[in-house]
């Protein structure tokens, strides 16, 4: 909550005048109404103290009836009856009895006590003509006696009672001193207030302190006004009051003989007392003054509160004012620190967008131009003063649009679109605009980022181009491929057909000739020559095709190698076996050299090791003349095997020797039928030996021999 | 000894003829001729429940409708102890193996002789 100096002061006036009214009301109220509550107590006070003297005075009555029923007191026995009256003496003397007295029904004092004649004041006559006559207890006219004493005699009468005879009386004289002085002295009513007793005459038989008017008469007192006009208003009340039961009383004046009191204003309350036949006043009486000066040390009470409450609430706006002043400080001071803050800020702010490599606009929401950063005005071409002034420089095509996405989105990011720079070029940007509002959120103004993206929409075409030259690429290789593939089906499914569409005939005419060679029993021996013939060339034509269609695989790429671990000295020796008579046949010398005849082992497809080295020793066999020397040498090399296989038989000559390894080359001629050569075999060691991971070379001299040499992977 | 009973399985008759010349009548008696892969099938079935099931399949590869490896496949799926013996004009690899795998137990390349028959049907009875 803010505090204001003035406002505080405002509300300080206006609880103090609040506090003040209220203090002056309450005041009003309480003067009017102490008076009354003083005069109300005082009527509780005059009811309390007419109620204690009427229980004593009955009390007194009702000790002589038991009395009067004392057999002893009955018969006036005359030892007895003192006794019994005595002893009642002793109880009661405390209690107001002055005497006691026996009279019999002729009025004849018959015993008193105490003994000292106090009986003698007691006039019964009237008294025992009254208690005869009504057969109650009768209470006399308040009397004088010994030293001016003021008392009542009390007469009891007293029958026989079996006959009903009326015997006498019992007198005893209560002191009325001693009773008010027991049970009126205590009373006090305000200051200097005090109680009176007034008998049915009006004779003041109790007043407090003021014992100068005890005997006269009330009503005299009253006489003693000097203002007649009060006479007046007071008497009639007064004595109408007197008069009856009427226990309310209120204020009047009143009147003592002989004191400074006199003529002093009185709150007075009367309550009768039943006393005998006669109606005594119980006047609870206190000057005006002593009311008024409770209710003044109330409204002095009252005015300390009110001023402590005047006090509090000028020493809490005090407080409030004194620390608002020192809010008001700090605020200012945090004030400063903050516009220094901002200050920083905005310097900082500023910085960044002066600094900016995009171009910056801030304007009103009315679109009016408040700030351009020099990117702007270097990207526009117009000096920041003339941006300001209001040049446009916007797509205004696009404006609406941007307004658009502004209005739905609250911003704009990156929005493409064009300016136009003061040399009329049209140059792409990526426009982005924020809206900023206060705290209250309420909008302030518009910044606008124009970032120049004339290198990006190159760099987007210069893409897009090379995207699209790639798709077209892609799709001519998919293309391409798809034939490829195609094209390898075709391959694999040709080598396939031709397989067996060659072999189909073959079998044919191998398995019949076989059959006919075997199961026929009557066949000439030139029918049986011209068989041979036949299955002779057949098995050539069959290894044709075989070499023929391994290559075609090859060549396809369709060739897996089988991989196993091979033992080379094992596959050298199954093919010497195969090749043995034809070795013995030509009486050849076949020496294998195995270092240490270690075993010697590769990773290879045995199929294939098998056909190098059948075809590489099945050619030594036929290029060397009879008795000559063939020599398998296998070396083991640290990463690979090296194997050669030398002959000492007719060699190629030097200009053979590239083209050795070429399909259907065959060095001599004249040579092909005899040895029944395809012109393969090479070609296919060679491939094989490439995909073992090794390379064959041939080393030879006309006349002299060849030597074969190719290495092999030990891991393919 | 009991003669062991062949069923024949190529689409070139003269083959058919040649292989069942090939075989000693004392040795191999053949139950059956098959033309094409599902005749094939057809007829082991039907021999089996006839009590002559075959000792030996001779099993071309390249046949009509379903081929070779087909009928391989089914013989071997309804009897696992078959015994097929592809006798093919295919000699790739891949496709030899294909056979081999799916439980063929021997593979002899065309042309055949009779030498090469009957070692590879003793290889396959062994």
């Amino acid at each position: 909550m803010k505090f204001n100096s003035k406002k505080v002061i405002i509300i300080t006036v206006i609880l103090v005048v609040c506090v003040l009214i209220f203090g002056y009301i309450s005041h009003l109220t309480f003067e009017n109404s102490a008076e009354h509550e003083f005069n109300d107590k005082q009527l509780v006070l005059a009811n309390q103290a007419a109620l204690t003297i009427k229980i004593a005075l009955d009390s007194r009555v009702e000790d002589l009836i038991v009395l009067s029923k004392l057999h002893s007191v009955q018969r006036r026995d005359n030892a007895d009856c003192y006794s019994d009256m005595e002893a009642m003496y002793m109880d009661l003397k405390e209690k107001g009895i002055l005497a006691i007295a026996r009279f019999d029904a002729n009025n004849t004092l018959q015993y008193s006590v105490p003994k000292e004649n106090h009986g003698k004041y007691i006039d019964t006559i009237s008294s025992l003509k009254e208690a005869k006559r009504t057969g109650k207890p009768y209470i006399s006219e308040v009397i004088n006696f010994q030293n001016n004493k003021k008392g009542i005699i009390v007469t009891v009468p007293v029958y026989d009672p079996q006959t009903g005879e009326f015997l006498g009386v019992i007198s005893a004289i209560v002191d009325l001193d001693l009773l008010t002085s027991k049970y009126l002295s205590d009373i006090k009513s305000g200051k200097s207030g005090y109680a009176m007793l007034i008998d049915n005459n009006g004779t003041v038989l109790y007043a407090g302190e003021y014992t100068e008017l005890v005997g006269i008469n009330y009503y005299n007192i009253l006489n003693n006004l000097k203002d007649s006009k009060e006479k007046e208003e007071v008497l009639p009340l007064l004595q109408r009051q007197l008069s009856g039961d009427t226990r309310t009383g209120y204020c009047y004046w009143h009147c003592h003989y002989g004191t400074n009191q006199v003529n002093k204003k009185h709150l007075v309350a009367y309550a009768p007392i039943k006393v005998g036949e006669g109606l005594w006043k119980l006047v609870i009486t206190a000057p005006v003054e002593d009311a008024q000066e409770l209710a003044s040390l109330a409204f002095r009470l009252n005015m300390l509160f009110i001023g402590l409450i005047i006090l509090i609430i000028t020493g809490g706006s005090s407080v409030i004012i004194r620390m608002q002043s020192r809010w008001n400080r700090d605020l200012e001071k945090e004030v400063k620190m903050k516009t220094k803050e901002i200050e920083e800020n905005k310097n900082y702010f500023e910085s960044i967008l002066e600094n900016s490599v995009d171009g910056i606009c801030v304007s009103d929401m009315n679109g009016k131009v408040l700030f351009v950063n020099n990117a702007l005005a270097e990207l526009t071409g117009y000096s920041k003063e003339e941006l300001i002034a209001g040049k446009k420089w916007s797509n205004k095509k696009d404006d609406k649009k941007i307004m658009k996405i502004l209005k739905e989105f609250g911003k704009v990011t990156n929005f493409e679109t064009n300016i136009i720079n003061k040399d009329g070029i049209k140059i792409p940007i990526g426009l982005s605009v924020g809206v900023l509002k206060d705290t209250k959120g309420k909008e302030i103004c518009l910044v606008g980022i124009n970032r120049n993206i004339t290198k990006e929409v190159k760099l987007r075409k210069i893409q897009k181009f090379l995207s699209d030259e790639l798709e077209y690429s892609y799709k001519k290789l998919q293309k391409s491929y798809n034939k490829l593939k195609e094209l390898d089906k075709m391959k694999t499914d040709f080598i396939n057909v031709v397989a067996h569409e060659l072999r189909t005939p073959l079998s044919a005419i191998i398995g019949f000739n076989d059959l006919l060679l075997h199961r026929s029993d009557n066949l000439t021996d030139k029918q049986k020559h011209y068989l041979r013939i036949m299955k002779k060339n057949a098995n050539q034509l069959n290894d044709l095709v075989n070499e023929v269609l391994e290559l075609a695989r090859i060549d396809a790429g369709k060739v897996k190698l089988q991989l196993e671990s091979l033992d080379l000295g094992e596959i050298v020796s199954e093919v010497i076996t195969d090749l043995k008579p034809l070795i013995e046949k030509n009486k050849q010398t076949l020496i294998v050299d195995i270092p240490n005849n270690r075993i010697i082992k590769i990773s290879g497809d045995k199929q294939k090791i098998t056909q190098i080295f059948s075809n590489l020793i099945s050619n030594a066999i036929k290029y060397t003349p009879d008795k000559g020397k063939i020599e398998i040498k296998i070396e083991d090399k640290e990463k690979e095997i090296l194997v050669k296989v030398m002959d000492n038989g007719i060699g190629i000559k030097e200009k053979d020797i590239p083209r050795i390894f070429d399909r259907f080359y065959m060095a001599d001629a004249s040579l092909t039928r005899e040895c029944n050569r395809t012109g393969l075999g090479l070609a296919i060691v060679k491939e094989n030996v490439k995909l073992h991971g090794g390379n064959i070379t041939v080393k030879s001299k006309l006349g002299e021999g060849s030597t074969f040499e190719f290495t092999l992977s030990k891991q393919t | 000894m009991k003669s062991k009973k062949i069923l024949i399985v190529d689409d070139a008759e003269f083959m058919r003829e040649m292989i069942e010349d090939m075989l000693d009548p004392k040795s191999y008696k053949v139950v059956g001729h098959a033309f094409n892969g599902k005749d094939a099938f057809a007829k082991y079935k039907q021999l089996t429940k006839n009590g002559l099931k075959p000792n030996i399949v001779i099993m071309d590869l390249v046949l009509p409708e379903k081929d070779g490896i087909w009928a391989t496949k089914e013989i071997i799926d309804y009897d696992k102890d078959a015994k097929i013996l592809i006798v093919s004009a295919l000699s790739a690899p891949d496709i030899i193996k294909e056979a081999m795998e799916l439980g063929a137990k021997g593979y002899i390349p065309k042309p055949i002789t009779i030498k090469k028959l009957l070692s590879a049907l003793t290889d396959v009875l062994s």
